[in-house]
């Protein structure tokens, strides 16, 4: 057996798994970096969508604004859209845990969130599903004490967390737990029309 | 191996691969770094529109006044903790700063520019700044 063969051999060996295991690794942390681009722009539009109806909350309607002021759901009325030809409409915002999971993703903690309100000029009950991974809305009076009387709600804590539909793996072993790419996103909102009355 | 050739060449292709991995480990950190600086900035800028939301509805025109003991700022900058996920899982602590002055003064009206600051402690990021303008009818 010659030496010098076996020898390169295995220090080609080396040499090759090394490479091949950098290039796991190249995969998998592009990987991670585009679900993380991903899910923060999924994120960054939803959170678009929900401040615009948040803060119209009440515009031109004097009934009862808050119709559900649930920790995963809230109803109301406000004229989303001042340039169509619909007044103020109902708007739902729930969050369908546990009855409507994200089937067509890896992820299983992915349930839908769903708007239903209008989507356009003509459409006031359009519905809209986002997947999330939690959701949960806080309501507080004036003194900033949490409350479920409807009329009393001065300010909508708003929180959502969003994870990246498919998974990315730590190491180069792929057979290892999925990680998914998780961001956040909370904040207080207080709507002119829940507030006009301090004003 | 037939020569020190062959060593030489093996060790030349190592020290390759090794500049190669070096550089391609610093990119990816750089890139770990801008995603979390800019979730970090994301959240800071929410907490800052909080505040101001807040602000809006003050109608006690001493609370922008600094020179008073119902100035809002009076005790800033102050260090708030904001828990997330449902049994608070995750926690950040941000530093909230903030100041207003009287920008404008006629016999009607009084405008106060409010100005907010945002940061997560731990971050490296130069503070977020949030502006608005509150008007006071005399």
């Amino acid at each position: 057996m010659n030496v010098g063969i076996v020898t390169s051999f295995i220090v080609g060996g080396l040499l090759l798994l090394s490479i091949l295991f950098f290039n796991a690794q190249v995969q998998n942390h592009t990987q991670e970096t585009t679900l993380a681009t991903i899910t923060n722009q999924k994120l960054e539009n939803l959170v678009d969508l929900i401040s615009h109806d948040i803060s119209r909350i009440g515009y031109q309607y004097t009934n009862t604004v808050i119709t559900t002021t649930r920790h995963d759901e809230i109803v109301f009325w406000g004229d989303i859209y001042d340039n169509d030809v619909l007044d103020a409409t109902k708007v739902t915002w729930s969050w369908k845990k546990p009855s409507s999971p994200v089937s067509n993703t890896k992820n299983p903690n992915d349930y839908y969130l769903v708007r239903e309100g209008p989507t356009n000029s003509n459409t006031d009950d359009g519905i809209t599903k986002f997947p999330v991974s939690y959701f949960n809305i806080r309501y507080l009076n004036a003194v900033g004490a949490a409350t479920t009387n409807s009329n009393n709600v001065k300010e909508i804590e708003i929180e959502i967390i969003m994870e990246s539909p498919e998974p990315y793996y730590q190491n180069a072993n792929t057979t290892g737990p999925p990680n998914y790419y998780r961001t956040v996103w909370k904040r207080s909102f207080f709507p002119t029309n829940l507030n006009k009355n301090y004003y | 191996m037939n020569d020190f050739s062959d060593l030489i060449l093996l060790m030349g292709a190592m020290v390759a691969f090794s500049i190669l991995s070096a550089t391609t480990v610093r990119s990816f950190q750089g890139n770990n770094e801008v995603i979390i600086n800019s979730e970090l900035e994301y959240r800071a800028i929410s907490t800052g529109q909080a505040v101001i939301d807040e602000m809006r509805w003050i109608t006690n025109e001493n609370e922008f006044r600094s020179n008073t003991s119902a100035y809002y700022f009076k005790n800033y900058p102050i260090n708030r903790t904001i828990t997330y996920g449902s049994g608070g899982e995750y926690s950040s602590v941000y530093t909230i700063d903030g100041s207003s002055s009287l920008i404008s003064s006629s016999n009607n009206l009084k405008k106060y520019l409010v100005r907010v600051s945002v940061k997560e402690l731990n971050s490296e990021n130069t503070p977020i700044i949030l502006e608005f303008v509150k008007s006071f009818k005399q």
